[in-house]
């Protein structure tokens, strides 16, 4: 009796969660595979089945390759930045100074966080406008001296992104790596000072171990919301100069509201799914075999 | 007990009787208090309560970029307004997705408290027959001067045709660095709509069109002829520096600031120019002429949703903001014209030399409006927008531009 | 304990044989090239928000005058009475917090039991559960919009403060469900056994054994997932249309108009709203530093 009430018990934990997003996003999730399959729904009260119509049509296009490789640049350029500079600050932040400074540079750190994008997108533009201060400080250090279309140049718009959506996102590994390490054992770290390990050789051999749980987490999640990530990209430069900076995600807006072509923006969504569902089986692969060793 | 009883029974036979003189209740999708006053329009919606006890209106105010996909997706739904703020270049699409409801019957009717006749025609055409949207103010795309910085560079007036306009704009463009002739935004940030909005303009003033008919028309000499004076201006300097991240906000932006010698936009701005700062010598003119004396007409319509249930209602307050009153009030809120042109104001002309400018231009040149018409509009703007860039990037001619939009465009259509 | 173990590390950590004075020359050298490096990059990351501040406290004219001035030419507080006085700004401040903290709540408690299954319990069909807790995060919001918008105006949540708690909660939950997985996954089974040895439920480990130990990890996710819902504007500007229910984000970006926006106006607005989040934030830290290095159950 007691060992199947035992046995229950994660079925138990784990329903209102299921419960919730099951009965929320069932539906949704399945009307977006749904309406790939289709022609022109949500315009037309009757729409036509198609089958993988959609899918051809839509991997024999050259916008939706571009579209993906750059946000195969995006993706992986913003997850690197955010981890670099995200578990760094952290390391800094965590070491030894005095707990007044931590708790000040931890608040200012975290402020990019804290605003929507398009406050974000629109402030970028006045510091990157060819005669905002960006430019003007290069200017004046000797750096440049014409204005650099920073958003305008199809071959600075991508890096100028980056350079956003890393400002943006590292305060979320950042403040998550943080909070790793506080329940690293100090006894860990002890033992290795006593072997004589230097600060590297501490982080690959201790924190990094200790912290994989967390790491591998933040990079699953952050990968995934930048793979599919919206405002921020479209709301800065539209895709553009020239679709320069369309990723899939502003394709599906395009498709989607500027086109009403539904049935295409939700094949591309399907294709986002699919390319996540990689990574997270991979994340998935990893984990067992983890928490099995 | 029985009297308690009773008393229970009547206030609920109360109640219900109550419930059936409830007022109709209709919805308002619109962007306009979003732009100014909200408390304006709510107190407009209050003044028409008043005189309709029996029709409630909700006002619903999204901001204007989100407005269209608003309307189709909200419809979709089946949660959609009654009442719709429009614009004209969305009314293609709108019709190919059987948003509108025609007008005509409505605008017949004998108890509308102004003259059809009389409105700014622009919205007004028939379309396949029927009368969409209505006018609710107008506003005509005008060249705003800052004389001062023409001054400075030796010139005493504002420029009449595209040559003066050139010259002017490279002179002033040399005064001083962060100061240009003109700037053109054609970012590809949303709504994308440089083109329309400064492009247009001058292609009209030199007698030009995009649209032939229902079809794109963008591969014809009058269109490169303008695509090559903007390429000229580039080539001469007269630009401001950024024109692919440059922004239709940012550009009034810096002409308020007094970085540019002119700004390409409606007339509406006027009053935030005048009203931000003071101190800058401004006019408004027409835009510089190349053989036609025509402008880009644009403005905030109405229409009433084709699933709305409460279609009569809807149109009683369509009416309500078309009468000359409200209507002049409207206009002035707005800083526009008017929709219903008794509304307009002759002694204002007299006491304000930018809106006698804008009464010139209204009464003595040719309104265009073709967008209506235009297939797949807003996407086309991405398409000239992209084109634009990359002739101004120096990587096409205006020929190569004007065709590859004109083949996008048509792919765009199929 | 943590300072200790990262200074001496700097410091390279030969043994004690060395002079005193050298390796508190050495410390304070650390320490001094510590504080340069979080100034300068502490400095770098917040001039985008000074920008914004800057912004907020001129006339926009100033904004787009020459040169760039980050210290206000002219200092105004125009912007900030505005909104101040705009009852409906008012609203959407509150609606957010109100939103932000119910959101940030019901996700901390529903993920943390979901989490604690995860991390605790091999069980038939674990792997696929995880696979639609993650999958749901993997759809691109915007094409999840309208069918989502359908089941909220079924649910007759459209319009109202509810339907964008349960909406963010969707967001909200998935995330908060991996991540409090990950941090439990950190602390060592042995507590858990120590428990259960002592007679402790599932329930008991979990909120009196485990939770304690992770509540950096709890507060961080509580963080992020606030700030999810803080910040979040495509579905609150599809889903409400009244004002009264409606949150930050929507406001500003009603301050985008048809032919420009109120530059001075919006950024006032943002660091207004985002005030009480930063104190907050400020507050709450000195929880994320207690936990596991106290010490755990140690038998």
């Amino acid at each position: 009796m007691l060992d199947r009430l035992h046995r229950a018990t994660p079925y138990a934990f784990l329903l209102p969660g299921l419960f919730i997003l099951g009965t929320l996003l069932s539906v949704p999730l399945y009307k977006v595979i749904e309406y790939s399959l289709f022609d022109n729904v949500i315009i037309e009260q009757q729409p036509r089945f198609v089958g993988l119509d959609n899918y051809t049509e839509l991997l024999s296009d050259g916008g939706y390759w571009s579209a993906l490789l750059n946000t195969a640049i995006f993706t992986i350029g913003s997850v690197f930045g955010h981890l670099v500079i995200g578990i760094g600050l952290a390391l800094l932040v965590n070491a030894d100074i005095h707990p007044r400074a931590r708790t000040l540079f931890r608040s200012l750190l975290v402020l990019p966080w804290i605003f929507t994008a398009v406050v974000v997108a629109l402030n970028w533009q006045l510091l990157l406008n060819p005669f905002g201060v960006v430019n003007y400080s290069l200017q004046a250090i000797g750096v440049t001296d014409e204005p650099l279309d920073w958003l305008g140049d199809p071959d600075l718009a991508m890096w100028s992104l980056l350079l956003i959506s890393t400002w943006r996102g590292y305060p979320f590994i950042m403040i998550s790596f943080l909070s790793g390490l506080q329940s690293v054992p100090k006894e860990l770290y002890e033992a290795a000072d006593i072997d004589g390990a230097n600060f590297l050789h501490k982080f690959w051999h201790v924190t990094v171990p200790q912290l994989k749980p967390v790491i591998y987490g933040v990079a699953l999640l952050d990968l995934i919301w930048t793979f599919q990530l919206f405002p921020l990209v479209w709301l800065t430069t539209g895709g553009g100069p020239g679709r320069a900076t369309e990723v899939l995600s502003t394709l599906t807006y395009r498709l989607a509201f500027v086109d009403f072509q539904f049935s295409q923006a939700s094949t591309v969504a399907v294709t986002i799914l699919g390319i996540s569902a990689v990574f997270t089986m991979l994340y998935l692969s990893n984990e067992s075999r983890r928490t099995r060793g | 007990m029985k009297r308690a009883m009773l008393a229970a029974v009547a206030a609920a036979a109360f109640g219900l009787s109550a419930n059936a003189l409830a007022a109709t209740e209709i919805e308002w999708l619109q962007w306009f208090a979003a732009e100014q006053n909200a408390d304006f329009y709510e107190g407009l919606v209050e003044e028409f309560e008043a005189a309709h006890p029996d029709i409630r209106v909700k006002l619903v105010t999204q901001p204007f970029g989100k407005v269209r996909e608003s309307i189709v997706t909200n419809r979709a739904i089946g949660v959609g307004a009654d009442v719709l703020g429009l614009n004209m270049p969305w009314t293609s699409e709108f019709l190919e997705l059987g948003i509108l409801e025609p007008l005509d019957d409505y605008l017949a009717l004998e108890s509308n408290g102004f003259d059809t006749a009389r409105l700014v025609q622009a919205p007004i055409g028939k379309i396949d027959g029927s009368t969409w949207m209505v006018p609710l103010n107008a506003f005509p795309f005008v060249l705003h001067v800052n004389l001062g910085l023409l001054e400075r560079a030796g010139f005493d007036k504002p420029p009449m045709d595209w040559a003066e306009l050139k010259e002017m704009a490279v002179a002033v463009s040399r005064l001083e660095d962060g100061v240009s002739g003109i700037g053109m935004p054609f970012s590809s940030q949303p709504p994308a709509n440089g083109p329309i909005l400064t492009f247009l303009p001058l292609l009209y003033s030199a007698g030009g069109r995009i649209v032939d008919g229902t079809t794109p028309d963008f591969d014809n000499p009058t269109v490169v002829e303008t695509l090559s004076f903007l390429q000229e201006l580039d080539e001469a300097g007269a630009l401001t520096p950024g024109v692919a991240s440059r922004t239709g906000g940012v550009d009034l932006e810096e002409f308020i600031a007094g970085r540019t010698g002119f700004l390409i936009s409606p007339a509406v701005h006027a009053s935030a120019i005048v009203a931000r700062n003071p101190e800058l010598d401004y006019r408004l003119v027409r835009v510089p002429q190349n053989g036609s004396k025509a402008y880009r007409v644009h403005g905030w319509e109405l229409g009433i949703a084709a699933d709305s249930r409460h279609k009569d209602e809807a149109w009683a307050f369509i009416a309500f903001l078309l009468s000359e009153g409200v209507n002049a009030r409207l206009a002035e809120a707005s800083s526009a014209l008017p929709g219903n042109l008794d509304a307009l104001d002759d002694d204002a002309a007299a006491n304000d030399p930018v809106f006698a400018a804008q009464r010139d231009i209204l009464e003595n040149d040719e309104p265009v409006e073709e967008l209506r018409q235009a297939p797949r509009t807003v996407a086309s703007w991405s398409v000239m927008t992209e084109e634009i860039q990359s002739m101004l990037a120096g990587d096409q001619t205006p020929e190569q531009a004007a065709t590859r939009v004109q083949s996008r465009w048509v792919d765009l259509t199929r | 304990m943590n300072a200790q173990a990262s200074s001496a590390a700097l410091g390279s950590g030969r043994p004690a044989r060395r002079p005193r004075l050298s390796d508190a020359l050495r410390r304070r050298l650390t320490r001094w090239s510590l504080y340069g490096a979080l100034i300068l990059i502490t400095a770098a990351v917040t001039f985008p928000v000074l920008w914004m501040l800057s912004v907020s406290f001129k006339p926009t004219t100033d904004t787009f005058s020459l040169p760039p001035r980050l210290i206000p030419e002219h200092f105004r507080i125009d912007g900030y009475l505005k909104v101040l006085q705009n009852a409906s700004f008012r609203a959407f401040i509150v609606n957010s917090y109100l939103i932000g903290i119910a959101v940030t709540l019901l996700s901390l408690v529903i993920g943390t039991l979901a989490a604690f299954a995860f991390s605790r319990y091999r069980f038939f069909g674990d792997r696929l559960a995880k696979l639609f807790v993650i999958s749901t995060q993997m759809v691109p919001t915007i094409t999840l919009l309208i069918p989502f918008f359908g089941v909220i105006v079924w649910l007759r949540l459209y319009d109202t403060r509810i339907g964008l708690v349960i909406t963010y909660l969707t967001f909200g939950l998935p995330y908060a469900i991996i991540m409090m997985n990950a941090y439990l996954d950190t602390i060592p089974r042995d507590f858990d056994e120590a428990a259960i040895i002592d007679g402790c439920s599932p329930l008991r480990v979990l909120f009196s054994v485990l939770l304690p130990m992770a509540t950096p990890g709890l507060i961080s996710t509580a963080v992020y997932t606030f700030l999810l819902s803080w910040n979040e504007f495509l579905f609150a500007l599809a889903l409400t249309r009244s004002t009264e229910v409606r949150t930050v984000p929507v406001g500003i970006s009603m301050l985008v108009g048809e032919f420009g926006l109120k530059w001075d106006e919006m950024m006032a607005f943002s660091v207004i709203g985002s005030v009480p989040v930063l104190i907050l934030f400020m507050f709450v830290q000195r929880y994320v530093v207690s936990g596991l290095s106290a010490g755990g159950v140690k038998g």
